[in-house]
């Protein structure tokens, strides 16, 4: 799939993918956003992910990010539930 | 040596990578599949991984390692796939001139690996039980959502505008 100039690639794993149904979604930047304001976005839209708010950690562009990180045209954000590797 | 792959771990390759002349211990670690877990049975594993961060977390990894600790090489690699009960999931070599120095570090880097790198056990158990192991999550939180609201996610996905599945 090919990512369009105006938008964000969402990616999720393990729990999170079972809890929104998806391991990816694309969204369009309708203009500033934050990965806070997305967080609020994603949380809206699907409730059971809002409810492991607090366990999840998130990436932008593959490095683990501030709620305040500035989003931008073609960043890959990935929801990223407790690791568990080993 | 810094890996991830779907095919056996060969512990003498990764060994043979981290040899060295500068070294006088060479030490190895291996996460193996445990068959019992809190009373609980394991028939196997799947592991999955977030893979271009967890490569490109697991190389800078090596690189703190090697900026905290005196050693002369370090090699990681992880499984991923399904894993039968024995298997190895990871493995860890470091060399350094000293033991104590090689015990540390090996120590520190399977502590962060299980802190930090986006890679997922999923336990399936022999009574037929399938459940990712989150640490700190509520396993039922997200195995008794499902798969009802699978169907709700996918009601409200339609819903989002210009989004693709």
């Amino acid at each position: 799939m090919t990512a369009a100039a105006d938008t964000v690639s969402i990616l999720f794993f393990a729990a999170a993918a079972d809890l929104v149904g998806a391991e990816r979604l694309q969204l369009s930047l309708a203009g500033p956003l934050t990965l806070a304001e997305l967080q609020q976005t994603l949380f809206r839209e699907y409730p059971p992910l809002a409810a492991q708010a607090k366990f999840l950690m998130w990436a932008v562009n593959e490095q683990y990010a501030a709620a305040q990180t500035k989003l931008q045209a073609g960043d890959t954000i990935a929801c990223i539930p407790p690791v568990s590797g080993g | 040596m810094i890996q991830l792959t779907h095919a056996a771990i060969d512990p003498a390759a990764l060994l043979e990578s981290v040899s060295d002349n500068q070294a006088g211990a060479v030490l190895l670690f291996l996460g193996t599949v445990r068959e019992f877990t809190a009373g609980e049975q394991t028939s196997h594993l799947n592991y999955t991984a977030y893979e271009s961060m967890a490569q490109s977390s697991l190389l800078q990894l090596e690189q703190e390692a090697a900026e905290q600790y005196d050693i002369v090489r370090i090699g990681i690699v992880h499984r991923l796939g399904e894993l039968s009960l024995g298997e190895v999931s990871v493995a860890i070599a470091v060399s350094s001139a000293h033991r104590a120095t090689a015990y540390e570090c090996s120590r520190w880097l399977i502590d962060t690996l299980k802190q930090r790198i986006p890679i997922w056990k999923q336990e399936h158990y022999t009574d037929g039980r399938v459940e990712w192991q989150h640490p700190g999550m509520d396993p039922n939180a997200v195995a008794g959502s499902l798969p009802g609201l699978n169907q709700a996610a996918d009601a409200l996905r339609s819903n989002l505008p210009k989004e693709q599945a």
